[in-house]
């Protein structure tokens, strides 16, 4: 008994010494580190060329680096985007669900010079599959809801009267199924094609990529949705009374302003769009790998 | 378009100043057929009129270019109404947009003259005189003979230092506080009717009233540069950002002092802040024949004298540039690594020796204990301090606590709990005055302790008769805390007893030779970080005795004896208290004033067999 009590009370002390001869010697060893650091030229430690992951931020652009306006009564604290003069306040909220983004980003548009802005802005409220995606059997989708940008699932309209411009943490996507079940259009098989793509993609030839990425893209449509197809006086593609617009909002985003407009857009500057594989018509070599098809 | 401007959306936070749009005839014949077309149903904007926020309102508007640039068309209308561009349309700066669909825009040009007129001179504004300044200034791109600069990509161009600027208005009544003062504004619509128009023009001025940028963005803003080592090279510039940080000026705007010293504040005192030259120009604020000016500018150190302006805001740890800085880290890098190091070891491997004890020293341990244990059973404990101890000690504790919550913050602003802790103290304003009379109040305290232990000296030679200054000295020198050559003798032996080369484990006397160490420690901290901590704080003064460079040598000394002396509390001090096997979590001694009988025999076992031999003598 007396010998089990001994040994135990070794072990403790063995515990006790050991714990505490770790944290001493390891505080020494911070302290010499931190006190030779004190002494010589502080540029002389200081890495001269831009970080690896600097330049993976300068080049994807939304950096997590973040800037301090002091201004008294409250702080502003916005993302730092290199050279620009306006303030941002704050990002966006990405979309996390959606298939497509996961590859072409958040601002996939890049085509046409003039109106890719505008295309990306789309993205904020509507989502891609509205677009460039048509079922084989219905070819104009007529029904669309709202879908959460979190987890994709469908959502009541949002009140965009009580929300930033375009922000409303839900995106437009087509339905399918019946009336009494509907369900966002969804990419099962594409998705699932495309996770096992990007495992074996480094071990395919450049042929096999090219029918892999067809594969993908194989629902995507050829002419996309005009701009306007829904700003149109006549007829809009999207029910926007329907999605929770006001009649108000609609009836702007048909009207003859908007229209000629986006006429004009089209006018001078969407036969790029439209018209890809002329390259007469785009920016050459503006063509960036995100290009959404 | 009036009508329109008065609709409102609930989007839209911040109230623009209302009829203040200034129409240019340029943008009214070139835009108005355009805003016929463009009339939405969302509100315009006064300061919009050409309604460009139509599409710009939308934060997903952009676009990546063929340089993988993320090109942002996002114009935060909040934020923008919220600065002195508010009243500057679109077309404003953005003069070359002249019809819907645009191409790209080009660059601005700051220096073209805006659609809104100068009040005082009802001529059309421009920052043209902000071009004056900076072409004679060290930023400009080119000499002064038109030749430009080598490395001309280095140089700053608008939008390097600026973005656009935003509003901070002051409120000045009976305090000075942030934001727009409702009394003033109350009283000012009395007469001028448009309450936007007011509260513009107020948060406008009294933005200029004070700092119009924080000091931290304006370092930040410099440090964007002057911190990049690669720029520091080309141009042949010390490590100037990370140098300033290191003073008080730095440390306090760090911890969100608004008046402490930006780079401002030195490099471009009297002109515009776009004036600023070199330091070998004589037209600069900062050269040699204009610093100590400078320095006692009116609201910086008034009082202090010109030697003041020797003391090097720049100063670094580089010998080559500053040697005598340097040298006097090192000193302090060398003792504290000297004295730390070694005593770390020694706890580390008495610890381990705990593990593996000598035959001899548990047996001579367990005879102790048993002594000491029975000792305590008559005596109802061992007292160790008297209660002036106890009091003396916990007078010693709470500064030091202070001393050390206050300073530290100081000694690393940049650091994220730095701030959080300061505001504890009640910030830059407060925590520092707290942590002066914490170090005077200790300075006090320990100039009380040495007098009560030199008066007792005094009437214990009264006592026996005794006098003369050789006594008096020989009896201060003789005092238990004083270290003897015994103490030597027994660090040796603690040595080889660690070491595993004796078996003999040292008995201390009433006061070890680490506890003497500290002892004396204090002596020489507490007069270090005294005299420093004054000569800092009393920079002004200071500056009639001393010459400015001693305040490098008073910051350097002050902050690494302040390093030295928490990490000698907290690895050697407290461990030794904590880290004793049996003992933890806290000894009881400092509350109770009596000690342990394991500790007594353990630490001071010459003391139990002296306090053992007096009791049988008396006895």
């Amino acid at each position: 008994m007396s010998h089990k009590s001994s040994l135990s009370k070794k072990l403790l002390l063995a515990l006790y010494v050991g714990i505490w001869g770790v944290l001493l010697a390891a505080a020494g060893a911070w302290l010499t580190k931190f006190l030779v650091g004190t002494l010589g030229d502080p540029l002389a430690g200081k890495d001269t060329q831009l970080a690896r992951t600097e330049i993976f931020d300068s080049v994807v652009a939304l950096t997590e680096k973040k800037v301090v306006r002091y201004l008294g009564e409250w702080e502003l604290l916005e993302p730092r985007l290199p050279g620009h003069f306006h303030h941002i306040g704050r990002w966006y909220e990405a979309d996390k669900y959606n298939f497509c983004i996961k590859c072409h980003g958040q601002t996939p548009h890049s085509n046409s010079p003039q109106v890719r802005a505008f295309l990306n802005m789309h993205n904020l409220f509507i989502s891609c599959q509205v677009c460039h995606v048509r079922e084989k059997e219905t070819l104009a989708p007529a029904r669309f809801a709202w879908s959460n940008i979190a987890d994709g699932q469908l959502c009541p309209s949002p009140d965009m009267s009580k929300q930033l411009w375009g922000e409303y943490g839900a995106k437009v996507v087509p339905l399918k199924n019946s009336e009494g079940d509907p369900r966002p259009v969804t990419f099962e098989e594409e998705e699932a094609f495309a996770v096992e793509y990007f495992k074996r993609r480094d071990r395919l030839t450049d042929q096999q990529k090219v029918l892999a990425n067809e594969f993908i893209h194989r629902r995507c449509i050829e002419t996309p949705v005009r701009c306007s197809d829904c700003h149109s006086t006549q007829k809009a593609f999207l029910p926007y009374t329907a999605l929770g617009y006001t009649k108000e909002r609609a009836a702007f985003l048909m009207s003859a302003e908007v229209a000629d407009l986006v006429a004009r857009y089209e006018t001078f500057h969407m036969p790029s769009l439209l018209k890809p594989a002329e390259p007469a018509q785009q920016e050459m070599g503006e063509r960036s790998p995100n290009d959404a098809p | 378009m009036k009508q329109l401007s008065m609709m409102n959306d609930p989007r839209d936070t911040a109230g623009p100043p209302r009829d203040l749009m200034k129409w240019s005839p340029r943008a009214a014949t070139g835009l108005f057929a355009l805003l016929l077309v463009l009339m939405p149903s969302q509100p315009l904007r006064a300061v919009d009129p050409e309604n460009c926020l139509m599409c710009h309102r939308f934060r997903g508007l952009a676009r990546v270019d063929k340089q993988g640039t993320y090109r942002l068309f996002y114009v935060d209308e909040t934020l923008f109404n919220r600065g002195p561009h508010a009243r500057v349309a679109c077309t404003g700066c953005h003069a070359d947009i002249e019809k819907i669909p645009h191409d790209d825009a080009k660059p601005v040009n700051c220096l073209r003259d805006c659609h809104i007129e100068e009040p005082t001179r009802e001529i059309l504004f421009t920052h043209t005189k902000v071009e004056t300044a900076l072409k004679a200034s060290v930023h400009a791109p080119m000499d002064a003979n038109g030749v430009p600069h080598a490395d001309l990509e280095d140089f700053p161009e608008c939008k390097d230092c600026h973005d656009i600027p935003l509003f901070r208005p002051i409120s000045i009544f009976k305090k000075m506080r942030a934001g727009v003062s409702e009394r003033a504004v109350n009283r000012c619509t009395l007469c001028h009717t448009d309450e936007n128009f007011v509260r513009y023009f107020y948060s406008h001025v009294t933005t200029r009233l004070h700092k119009a940028r924080d000091p931290r963005e304006v370092v930040s803003m410099c440090a964007s540069c002057h911190a990049d080592a690669a720029f520091a090279r080309r141009h042949g510039l010390s490590d100037v950002v990370s140098s300033y940080l290191e003073t008080y000026h730095g440390k306090a705007v760090l911890l969100g002092s608004a008046m402490a010293p930006d780079c401002l504040d030195c490099h471009a005192r009297e002109d515009s802040v776009h004036a600023m030259h070199s330091k070998t120009d004589l037209r600069s604020s900062i050269h040699s024949a204009n610093r100590s000016a400078t320095c006692s500018a009116q609201d910086c150190h008034d009082s202090a004298a010109p030697a003041l302006a020797s003391f090097d805001v720049h100063a670094t740890r580089n010998p080559r540039t500053h040697a005598l800085e340097f040298a006097v880290a090192l000193f302090f890098v060398l003792a504290t690594l000297g004295i730390l190091l070694p005593i770390l070891t020694l706890n580390v491997l008495g610890l381990v020796r705990e593990l593996f004890p000598s035959r001899h020293a548990e047996k001579e341990i367990e005879r102790l204990v048993e002594l000491a244990e029975r000792k305590a059973a008559l005596e109802g404990g061992i007292r160790r301090f008297t209660r002036g101890h106890q009091i003396q000690h916990a007078f010693l504790v709470i500064l030091f606590v202070v001393l050390c919550l206050t300073g530290f913050p100081m000694k690393f602003p940049q650091a994220s709990w730095a701030p959080a802790l300061y505001d504890l103290f009640g910030g830059i304003h407060v925590a520092p005055i707290i942590h002066r009379i914490a170090g005077v109040a200790m300075l006090v305290g320990f100039a009380f302790h040495v007098g009560l232990i030199l008066l007792k000296v005094r009437r214990s030679m009264r006592r026996e008769n005794r006098r003369g200054l050789r006594v008096y000295l020989r009896r201060v020198l003789a005092l238990p805390m004083i270290p003897q050559r015994r103490d030597l003798s027994d660090l040796v032996a603690l040595v080889k007893y660690v070491f595993f080369l004796s078996p003999k484990r040292p008995n201390h006397g009433r006061f070890c030779w680490k506890e003497k160490l500290e002892y004396l420690g204090l002596f020489w901290g507490i007069g270090l970080l005294g005299v420093t901590g004054i000569l800092l704080w009393a920079e002004s003064l200071s500056s009639r005795l001393f010459p400015g460079w001693l305040l490098n040598i008073a910051y350097l000394a002050h902050t690494y004896e302040s390093l030295l002396a928490v990490a000698h509390i907290t690895l050697v001090h407290i461990p030794g208290i904590l880290g004793r096997p049996g003992l933890s979590p806290l000894s009881g001694m400092v509350l109770s004033g009596k000690i342990s009988p394991r500790v007594l025999a353990e630490e001071h076992g010459d003391e139990l067999n002296g306090l053992i031999a007096a009791q049988e003598a008396v006895s």
